[in-house]
């Protein structure tokens, strides 16, 4: 045996414990802890050899074999959008009156994003057109007739809003599932319209309406003095010890994003809120924060704020950015007012002047900035400097928060699976039995067919196998029902591969070769065919992949990675067992 | 063990004329029929409520349907899935909540008859089952919810929105039920004596049911042209036309499986005709391959011969290689429920098409375009197709 093939034995030999490796997460997870463990990270961490994989690369179950519910939510970014011009359209028209340069109407068309402007007097229109050019630099000039301007929504702009509106149907929906205390939650974006969410364990398909029933509210309500409400209410009425909540009675952000202690801290929103329900007293009520986890896609614990039952509606809103001021450096957050809710606000803030705002959203303290002074129709958040991409970041969020009260983007319903988990368990159980007939039948056929070169073959499908369900867990990808179907077809594409090679050789010792070249030009002339169909497949799953959703998304997954663990075990491993047969054992006879 | 011994000699290319006749036949027919009949589209492109249901008692389609209808469903579909004893069930009905079309103008009706309530605004959203009312004066939620309800739609919740007052009118949502609550509750009133369970709720709303068809449309036309894009760079131009002729031979001929047993055509069907398209062209490319070698070892034969020679030569690889992915695919048909037994199913169909495709479509197309070639440059070479090193 020369040395290549040494160093190829070794490759095949650290693929093989490696797979074995990847997957001890998923065994552990899948058999070791109880059902009803199978998803709780830390637990698995826990049950863990110390050699064994990080618990994150594990194959988990999609939603149709564990049970749960995947919906799909689609925003309306177009009715949103279309709004939203039509609003920067009349602010034109007040910033050109303010500017005293003229009286213009506006027409908004909400399906182009194009905004007529009309000058009262035609004679005005060229210094406002160079105002407005000048000052809204999110339109471009279309067209220009005497006094009617033409102007529309730069398309770079109209993708920028479009995703942001996306983004902030994203947010509400966000706090509105937390509300549910569910675990596990995956949300996220998907294509440019839509959302998709993961409840895992859910049962209730009717609870996705409770996301977008109503649009968001946006309050803005002062923040009361609590001062030892909290501590009286935890040691006159302790809490349950398993509810996992807790008074904080010293200051624990450096910052000062926090209530003033003694305040309360729980881990689980829904126990917090019942054990401090009507405790506010009269006209006030208690309201929880979420401090988001570094990822700030779940909440590590909740505050309590006490608030003013009543407050300032943010429906008056009309816009909000966030960004950093470039003569401060400072983050900050700005926003307006239409004129009514500008009176509002400086009567609120007005007598409240050094007292916290508290920016309430469906319930949801979001953030109790000080007021500095008196705000009118315009309002400043400021964040403050140091690390600025956190703090942009926070501010973002915020904008986004404020965005919803002003500008809500309408969101429906566009699917809702649920699979029941009776039903999850019965497909995994009928799965797998296929799976494994399917495999079987393969085998048997192949090591009668082929003989030794067929139980080849079956060495190299066995590690295919397993290579795919590594590839799997390594990608942290789900099994799906579909998923197991594109499992067992890769099983049976695999196998062509060494039908291939096999037939090749057969051809070659029929040509009267010799055991050894025959087997030598048997891979390498099928080795292009092989590569060139393999290809051809997965060209095709590529698309699959990119295109579909779901569990078809996850077949295709399953296929790609079948087809590239296919090349490596048809070419390299049996190779390798074959010239050992042929070559290593010096043998004038194959068995083919 | 060999499946074909020694060398065979089919003339395959002799059968051509015949071959492209009775595919092209089939083709049209099946082309023709889902342009008269339609796909049986499932709600995943048709949009709509699916409902898995188990009864633990002996139960029949035929029942289910009978007890559905007594019990106020409109024209539910209900299919039986799985073996019969299973007493497993799938219904089907267009609307994604209670509030449909057919109920939507009753509810209204009902609304507007509430004595003494001045309504001066009222909108349906259907996508979403609710119903945004504005009325002068206040309501009580009660009389609101009761008026929808006794016109036959389930109610969830009907709440007061926020920014309502005296000056400006009260604004009330009502949002209707889910169809999962009134499927339960029909089978319940019309089957009496049945007990069952909900074991699987499937709603698609209308827009992104045509939004998924769209999608599924537009990955089936990119995999054709980026695979031909690929077999036009590794072989040569000339037997592109020929592999995009038997690929949608392929998938047309797998979309009659669907057309033919009216089984659901759904996300997974999409993903089935996309796995057959790369399957068929793998199968053309393994004979491609071979013509190809061939045409350099028998310089000057013409190439109707090389290419019997080609499929002779991958004959017995040909047949193991779709029968032994077929053999791996029968597990699915018996354990594979719903979906995946239409999956199993389809896939054998093409698998069997495919090979056939690549025998007498793929190959003999090429001679065509090598003929008309030929012709036009009379007196050229007879083989002018080049053998590029692989």
């Amino acid at each position: 045996m020369d040395r290549n093939w040494w160093t190829r034995f070794a490759l095949v030999v650290l693929v093989a414990v490696g797979s074995l490796w990847f997957l001890t997460p998923t065994y552990y997870s899948m058999f070791v802890l109880s059902r009803a463990d199978r998803n709780d990270v830390a637990k698995l961490e826990q049950a863990l050899p110390k050699w064994s994989a990080p618990a994150k690369y594990r194959l988990s179950l999609g939603l149709d074999l564990q049970g749960g519910i995947h919906l799909v939510l689609r925003v309306d970014t177009k009715t949103a959008l279309g709004k939203r011009a039509q609003r920067l359209a009349q602010q034109m028209v007040s910033y050109i009156d303010g500017k005293k340069l003229g009286k213009l109407t506006e027409s908004t068309n909400t399906e182009t994003y194009e905004v007529t402007l009309t000058a009262e007097d035609p004679a005005t229109m060229d210094a406002i057109e160079k105002e407005l050019v000048s000052s809204f630099k999110d339109f471009s000039k279309v067209s220009r007739n005497a006094g009617v301007l033409v102007m529309k929504l730069e398309s770079a702009q109209v993708d920028y809003m479009m995703s942001e509106a996306v983004d902030q149907a994203m947010l509400v929906v966000r706090k509105r599932i937390d509300k549910w205390g569910v675990a596990e939650v995956d949300v996220r974006k998907l294509g440019t319209d839509s959302i998709q969410i993961s409840l895992p364990g859910e049962k209730d398909p009717e609870r996705a309406k409770e996301l977008i029933g109503t649009t968001a509210q946006l309050e803005f309500r002062i923040v009361e003095e609590h001062g030892d409400l909290f501590k009286d209410l935890y040691s006159n009425t302790p809490p349950d010890p398993n509810a996992g909540i807790s008074l904080v009675t010293a200051r624990q952000d450096s910052e000062g994003n926090e209530p003033s202690p003694p305040y309360l801290s729980g881990t689980d929103k829904n126990k917090l809120l019942a054990y401090v329900d009507g405790k506010g007293g009269e006209g006030k009520q208690v309201l929880l924060h979420c401090v988001e986890a570094a990822n700030g896609k779940s909440c590590l614990r909740y505050t309590t704020y006490l608030v003013q039952a009543n407050g300032l509606s943010g429906e008056n809103l009309t816009g909000a950015d966030a960004r950093k001021d470039q003569t401060t450096n400072d983050i900050v957050v700005d926003y307006q007012f239409n004129a009514q809710g500008g009176k509002l606000s400086e009567e609120l803030t007005g007598k409240n002047v050094n007292r916290q705002m508290g920016i309430v959203l469906d319930d949801n303290l979001i953030s109790a900035p000080v007021i500095r002074e008196k705000i009118g129709n315009n309002g400043r958040i400021t964040l403050g400097k140091g690390r600025s991409d956190e703090r942009l970041k926070e501010a973002q969020m915020l904008s986004l928060a404020l965005k919803s009260g002003a500008l809500p983007a309408p969101v429906t319903i566009g699917e809702t699976r649920q699979v029941g988990a009776a039903l999850g368990d019965e497909l995994i159980k009928k799965g797998t039995t296929a799976a494994v007939i399917g495999l079987a039948l393969v085998v048997v056929f192949m090591a009668i067919y082929y003989k030794v070169a067929g139980l080849v073959a079956d060495v190299a499908l066995v590690l295919n196998g397993l290579l795919i369900l590594a590839g799997l867990a390594l990608f942290k990808a789900t099994l799906t029902l579909p998923g197991i179907a594109g499992f067992v077809l890769t099983l049976g594409i695999a196998v062509d591969a060494n039908v291939l090679i096999n037939e090749r050789v057969r051809e070659e010792l029929a040509a009267g070769k010799s055991a050894r070249v025959a087997v030598d030009q048997g891979y390498d002339r099928a080795f292009w065919t092989i590569f060139d169909a393999h290809i051809t497949t997965l060209i095709a799953s590529i698309i699959l992949q990119q295109t579909g959703t779901g569990p078809v998304q996850g077949f295709a997954t399953t296929l790609i990675i079948g087809i590239i663990a296919s090349l490596f075990t048809s070419i390299v491993v049996t190779r390798v067992l074959t010239t050992y047969l042929v070559h290593g054992r010096n043998a004038q006879t194959v068995s083919i | 063990m060999q499946i074909i011994k020694g060398k065979t000699n089919f003339d395959f290319i002799g059968k051509r004329k015949m071959a492209l006749l009775l595919s092209s036949a089939a083709n049209i027919a099946i082309i023709v029929g889902i342009a008269a009949f339609g796909f049986n589209w499932g709600v995943d492109f048709a949009g709509g409520t699916l409902i898995e249901v188990k009864f633990n008692e002996a139960m029949t389609a035929q029942k289910v349907r009978e007890g559905a209808v007594a019990g106020g469903l409109h024209e539910p579909q209900v299919q039986s899935i799985g073996s019969a004893d299973e007493n497993t069930f799938i219904l089907r009905m267009g609307g994604v909540t209670q509030l449909t079309e057919q109920n939507e103008k009753l509810a209204e009706a009902a609304l507007r008859a509430l004595p003494g309530v001045e309504i001066t605004a009222l909108n349906k959203d259907l996508d979403n089952g609710l119903i945004n009312v504005r009325t002068r004066a206040e309501v009580k939620l009660e009389d609101l919810k009761q008026a929808v309800v006794s016109s036959g739609t389930g109610v969830q919740s009907v709440t007061l929105l926020p920014g309502s007052s005296a000056e400006s009118g009260f604004q009330y949502q009502i949002t209707s039920a889910g169809m999962s609550d009134k499927v339960k509750e029909s089978l319940t009133k019309g089957i009496p004596g049945g007990t069952f369970e909900v074991r699987r709720t499937d709603y698609v709303g209308p827009q992104v049911g045509e939004q998924l068809r769209n999608k599924g449309a537009a990955a089936l036309l990119l995999a054709l042209l980026s695979i031909l894009v690929y077999v036009a760079f590794r072989f040569d131009l000339k037997f592109a036309p020929g592999a995009l002729v038997a690929s949608l031979h392929d998938v047309i001929m797998v979309s009659g499986y669907f057309l033919v047993t009216r089984r659901e055509f759904n996300l997974t069907s999409i993903a089935v005709l996309l796995t057959i398209l790369g399957y068929s062209i793998n199968d053309t490319i393994v004979i491609y391959d071979r013509i190809r070698e061939e045409m350099v070892r028998y310089k000057g034969k013409p190439l109707a011969e090389i290419i019997n020679i080609a499929i002779n030569d991958t004959l017995a690889r040909t047949i193991l290689t779709g029968g032994v992915t077929s053999l791996s695919l029968v597990g699915l048909l018996f354990y594979g429920v719903g979906e995946i037994f239409d999956f199993a199913a389809a896939m054998i169909w093409g698998i069997i098409v495919g090979t056939y495709s690549s025998w007498y479509i793929a190959s003999p197309l090429t001679i065509w375009l090598d003929e008309r070639e030929a012709a036009k440059a009379a007196g050229g070479s007879s083989n002018p197709m080049k053998a590029k090193p692989a």
